[in-house]
């Protein structure tokens, strides 16, 4: 009886007409002989059943690290974009260093040393050195493959405020004024720093591509806010005032691929992958858009980790 | 120098105002320096300015060509200098090249002392 249960679930699983197994049976009028056929077929249905268990088993492993590799792949086109803006973030720091360390070579040169002038160039040097080594220091975490970095407590104002480093000026420069509200107090969530910051880079830079087609003269405003939701979940909220978008593309903006962005600009990638770390965090993204105003992104997370295997 | 020459910089980078302008106080100037497009323009209308340095991209929404617009606007045949640090502005330098800024100056500088000379010079 429990066989029969089985191979009656089995069958369904695999959606043989269970018709064409019940005509056979009926064919048999010895039971005996029907129950050892039948037993037979059903093993051999159990066999089946297994290797497509485990062929799905690893379709979905492979799956999985394919999205894995597009993630990756996507960091890496979005930092390629951004090579410009990095390149001009560290530019202006070395260009006080420079400037400063000319300072003091000119004072030691001419004679004209001055303990409180080189004590001023000397505190510059060490500040924008130190500028400089932490926006190196986060594109090694944002390019670095996120096999090697670890699921851990993390307050999510870091990897917002993070993102920012690189979309800064990215941001000011199109006229973009951001409006930060982070709660300062809010507890630590399980999550990965990396996998958030991809979630906003993204996100963010999506947004400043939004504005790209505003030529209305409208006051370009991009609000980013964290809070806390119920004692228990971590609400973060990206607003902007650009153009929003229709139904139609709203309902495929999760696709992979789907882009409508100029052709070599977007991969069609990033929300995407934003949707797969979300996921991956136990999250909920959910997106409000009206044609012409704007677009909110809201996610949604979950303050404890409910599910060990995501942190393989 | 006879009369003392007037300087108005502008970078959004507090810090390469403050290098640039001790350095042109040095040289003699007299210094005007704003770290926005918008106050600096405020500056052109009040002031008969000799020579602008400015930086090309900046933020809210002024930029380094309607810097140089007002600069030719109220104070017509002041020098302007034209800085950036942008890899990609290769447009923006030539639109303000060609709107008529005298000279452009990459950053980061290859040597503070010949840089500020050589902007001196312009107005020498």
């Amino acid at each position: 009886m429990l066989r029969n249960q089985t191979y009656l679930h089995n069958l369904k699983d695999l959606a043989y007409e269970p018709g064409e197994a019940k005509l056979q049976e009926s064919s048999h009028e010895n039971d005996l002989i029907f129950e050892k056929t039948s037993d037979d077929q059903i093993e051999q249905l159990i066999q089946q059943n297994h290797c497509l268990q485990q062929a799905l088993e690893e379709a979905d492993d492979k799956l999985k690290e394919t999205q894995a590799q597009l993630a990756q792949a996507g960091k890496l086109a979005t930092l390629g974009t951004l090579g410009a803006e990095v390149a001009h973030e560290l530019n202006n720091p070395l260009t006080v260093v420079s400037a400063e360390a000319d300072e003091i070579i000119e004072a030691l040169g001419n004679g004209n040393f001055d303990k409180e002038f080189a004590a001023i160039s000397a505190k510059n040097i060490k500040k924008y050195a130190e500028r400089m080594r932490v926006i190196i220091d986060h594109i090694g975490r944002y390019s670095r493959d996120d096999k090697n970095s670890a699921w851990e407590r993390v307050n999510i104002n870091r990897p917002i405020n993070d993102s920012l480093i690189l979309l800064k000026s990215q941001l000011a420069d199109s006229g973009i004024s951001i409006e930060l509200t982070l709660n300062e107090n809010l507890p630590a969530m399980w999550g990965h720093t990396n996998k958030l910051e991809s979630i906003f880079q993204n996100l963010l830079t999506n947004a400043a591509d939004a504005f790209g087609c505003i030529k209305d003269g409208r006051t370009k405003k991009l609000l980013i806010s964290s809070s806390l939701e119920n004692t228990n979940r971590i609400l973060v909220k990206i607003k902007d005032n650009a153009g929003g978008m229709s139904k139609e593309i709203k309902s495929n903006i999760f696709e992979s691929f789907f882009t409508t962005k100029a052709a070599g600009k977007g991969t069609g990638l990033g929300l995407a992958i934003v949707q797969n770390l979300v996921k991956e965090h136990r999250g909920i993204i959910h997106v409000d858009s009206q044609e012409g105003r704007g677009t909110e992104f809201t996610l949604n997370f979950p303050l404890e980790r409910r599910i060990t295997h995501i942190e393989k | 120098m006879d009369k003392q020459k007037k300087i108005l910089i502008i970078d959004d980078e507090e810090t390469i105002v403050d290098i640039l302008k001790r350095r042109f106080e040095r040289l003699g100037f007299m210094v005007y320096s704003e770290c926005d497009g918008a106050p600096a323009i405020e500056v052109l209308k009040k002031e008969m300015i000799d020579l602008v340095v400015c930086d090309v991209k900046m933020p809210n929404g002024i930029s380094g060509s309607d810097v140089l617009k007002a600069s030719q606007t109220y104070n017509p045949g002041t020098k302007f200098v034209a800085m950036s640090g942008h890899l990609n502005s290769h447009e923006s330098v030539e639109s303000i090249m060609k709107d008529g800024a005298s000279v452009f100056i990459k950053k980061p500088f290859p040597c503070l002392t010949e840089v500020t000379r050589k902007i001196a010079s312009l107005v020498a």
